[in-house]
Order: C-alpha cells, then structure tokens, then sequence
C-alpha cells in the first residue's frame, strides 16, 4: 500500500493510494492510528483522503472500523475525504456515512 | 437437496398492514397505466416480469424455519420458528400422500423467535409421528418445556402425542443422519448459537442464522470461512447493515450483508442467501438490500469466483 501524509485546515491527512487490499490491513492500521494519534493532539479531526484508492477491501473496511473505535476513545474523529464513485457506493452500501464524515473537499471552506 | 423457506424474518413475526397492500395495488394499477389483459396468465406475467418484487410480492414475515429435501425418508426441518407452523400443515398433505411421519429438527440456538412455532406444530400432535430435535443446546429440551408452562401456553408440553426425542450434538464430529452429513459449529450469540452443514451426494448448503461476526475477530473469519469452504449455498444472517452491526447494534448477535459477502468470497462458496429480515424493514427496503448486496459482490470480487446472490422470502424454494 502507497502512503502519504500531508495536513489542511481539518488537522493531519493521510493519503493512501491503489488498492488496500486483505494483505494491506494491518499496514493500513498502523498509518491510522499514527494518524489518529498526530489528530489527537492537533484538534481532533484526522482526514482520511481516499482519492488516489481504486479498490478497498474488506479488511481495509475492518482496519477503518477498528480505528474509528480507537479514535472515539482519543476524541478524534476520522475523516472521509473525496472517494471515488466505486468507493463511496462501497462505504455508503456499508451505511458508513452514518459512522463517518464523508466529505468532496480536504478543505472545509472548499466546495 | 431442495431449500424450501417457511419463515425467514428475524426476531419476531410481521404481517403487512392494510395501507402496504392498497399501497401495492395502487402501484401496480398505475404501472400497468390503462393495459388491459386478456387473461389472468397475461396479468401474471405483467406482475410477474414487470414490477419488482416488492411491488408484487412480500417477503414475507414469518420467523425462522426451513425445510430440506433430499433425506432418504424423513422432513429435515431447520428451527422452530412461527414459520413452521404452514410447514406442520404442508406435512399433514404430503403425509397423508404416503411420506414418512419422521420429522429431524436441527435448532440454531433456542431463543423465542426460533422455537414459538412448536406449539403450533400439528404433527406433533400426531401420536404416530416420530420427532427428533438435534440441538447443539443440552437445554433445548428445557427451553421448549418452558415456553408450554401454564403461564405462557394453555396446552402442556406432555400434551403432544408425538415420540419426541432429544439428541445433543457435538461440534467437529460428522453425524449421519437419514442419507445426509450434519455437523455444527458454535457461533457468537446470546447463549451461544449453531451453523449446521448439511452434504449429500458432492453438494453443500450451510444455514448459518443469528451470527455475530466481529470485524476485528481474524480467527472468527477464518473458522467460518473453512466451514463455508466451496459451499454450493450458504444462508447467512443478514440483518443489519455492517456500520449498525458495529455501533448501535454491536452485541446484539448479528450481522451484515458485506460481512456474509465477505465471508462467503473467502470460503468460495457459490451462492449466497440473504436472510433474518429484520423486522422492521419494509420490502421495499428488502429489494434495496437485494440490490446492494448484488452491487458490492461485484464491487469487492476482484477476479474471485462470482457469488450469486439470493434474497429469501417466506415460500422460497432453492436447488442445493
């Protein structure tokens, strides 16, 4: 799994690109929760941005749900940032934008 | 072997109110938009190949009880739900057809919604008729004495005329029993629930109902996957949605659609049930259950064996 990290106005950003598949969950797990972890002390909002992920797999779902309860204990909250069409019907199919913030922009003041 | 669905919505029984039938039949008249048919086999066929499911049918709101065809004499009868109460009448005809009266129950587990329809099983009431209840439960004897105590039922467990027999199962070992190969696996669920495997002749169907499946649990994904390994069918607990099965409803004893989705692409199974309607969902929210499911197998194949999928609905019948 590709990764990169970045920041906006919503606090840190990660960036994972290609797919996170099966074999990608517990890496994508750790970038999490370093992400959750940096959020913690940086206003409480780690942005998660899916735009550069073609395919995420059901252990990627799993890695998400696990650091979502993580987060909840850190007062963070994950992000959802700009998934492509095929990602977003995933995540909604899975009723996760009532569990996330699902948003287009990285920038709150964008859009 | 043969399905056949008697009830297949979860935790208690459900009918339609009258404003969903006139909402049907409104829907239907204005589909069909001023046709006229020639004869009742051409106003089938338009309800039949022209309206959704839900705009034509129900789902259906009995609670869980299934029948398998293809033991070599006896019914195999899966849980006790409100549903088995048509399946008692059903037996009555084919019965006095000349089939067997031994009837081989396989119970999930014994809370209310999968065993209330044993009182009102009428073959048990027949004193030649022969019932044996295979249960991963060493109380399920217990559990349907209790529910026939004066202070829930007027008619007493001792009452029934059946033969009725109890047998304890044990997880990992292979029963056979009437021509077909049983056997059990525990499950994550309020005092504790049972898949059941049933083999004949190279096919496999897996009733898996009333399962929790922990995202985090890689041990629990991987004991079901081996347990659904290349099944041809496999009904699966698909209640809720998979963000309600890990926040509101963590705990409760269910699951999801991508869960079973999931479950069932890593054991490459070929067919995929969807069942345990919740009850509140209407069936318009069935067939967008339906229609998602379909989407994310797609979605989340990736090269892999393509798993049909089902919805059931009280009345279902399924070549295994």
């Amino acid at each position: 799994m590709i990764w990169s990290a970045s920041s906006s106005a919503r606090g840190p950003i990660g960036q994972p690109a290609g797919e996170i598949g099966d074999d990608a969950r517990e890496a994508f797990l750790d970038r999490l929760r370093d992400g959750v972890a940096s959020a913690a002390g940086d206003g409480g909002e780690f942005v998660l941005d899916l735009a550069g992920v073609d395919h995420i797999s059901a252990g990627a779902l799993m890695a998400l749900t696990i650091a979502r309860k993580e987060a909840i204990t850190s007062n963070v909250k994950i992000i959802l940032a700009r998934p492509s069409p095929a990602i977003r019907e995933v995540l909604e199919i899975s009723r996760y934008q009532l569990i996330f913030d699902i948003v287009d922009h990285l920038d709150p003041n964008d859009g | 072997m043969l399905v056949r669905f008697w009830g297949t919505r979860g935790s208690l029984p459900v009918a339609p109110r009258a404003r969903a039938i006139e909402d049907k039949v409104v829907g239907a008249l204005l589909r069909a938009s001023g046709r006229s048919f020639a004869d009742e086999a051409a106003a089938r066929a338009f309800v039949n190949d022209e309206l959704s499911f839900a705009e034509a049918h129900t789902y259906g709101g009995a609670t869980t009880c299934l029948e398998i065809e293809g033991a070599d004499d006896s019914f195999f009868i899966l849980d006790m739900g409100s549903g088995l109460r048509e399946l008692g009448n059903d037996a009555f005809r084919r019965v006095a057809a000349g089939r067997s009266r031994t009837y081989n129950f396989f119970l999930s587990h014994l809370h209310w919604d999968h065993i209330m329809g044993f009182p009102f099983f009428g073959p048990a009431f027949d004193p030649g008729a022969t019932i044996v209840i295979h249960s991963g439960h060493a109380d399920a004897e217990e559990a349907l004495r209790r529910q026939q105590e004066e202070i829930s039922f007027p008619v007493a467990f001792d009452w029934l005329r059946a033969k009725i027999e109890f047998k304890v199962l044990t997880p990992g070992q292979t029963y056979h029993v009437d021509g077909i190969d049983v056997d059990l696996m525990p499950q994550d669920h309020s005092h504790v629930s049972y898949a059941w495997r049933f083999r004949r002749d190279g096919r496999t169907m897996v009733f898996s109902t009333d399962a929790e499946h922990r995202m985090e649990d890689v041990e629990d994904k991987k004991a079901f996957e081996t347990f659904f390994d290349k099944a041809d069918l496999v009904i699966c607990d698909t209640m809720y949605s998979l963000a309600e099965s890990i926040t509101l409803k963590a705990d409760w004893g269910h699951s999801s659609n991508v869960m079973a989705v999931n479950l069932c692409h890593g054991a490459g199974a070929g067919k995929l049930v969807l069942f345990h309607h919740e009850p509140t969902s209407t069936d318009a929210d069935i067939d967008r259950l339906y229609d998602e499911t379909i989407r994310y197998e797609a979605l989340s194949r990736r090269g892999g064996r393509p798993l049909e999928i089902v919805c059931s609905y009280d009345s279902l019948e399924l070549e295994v």
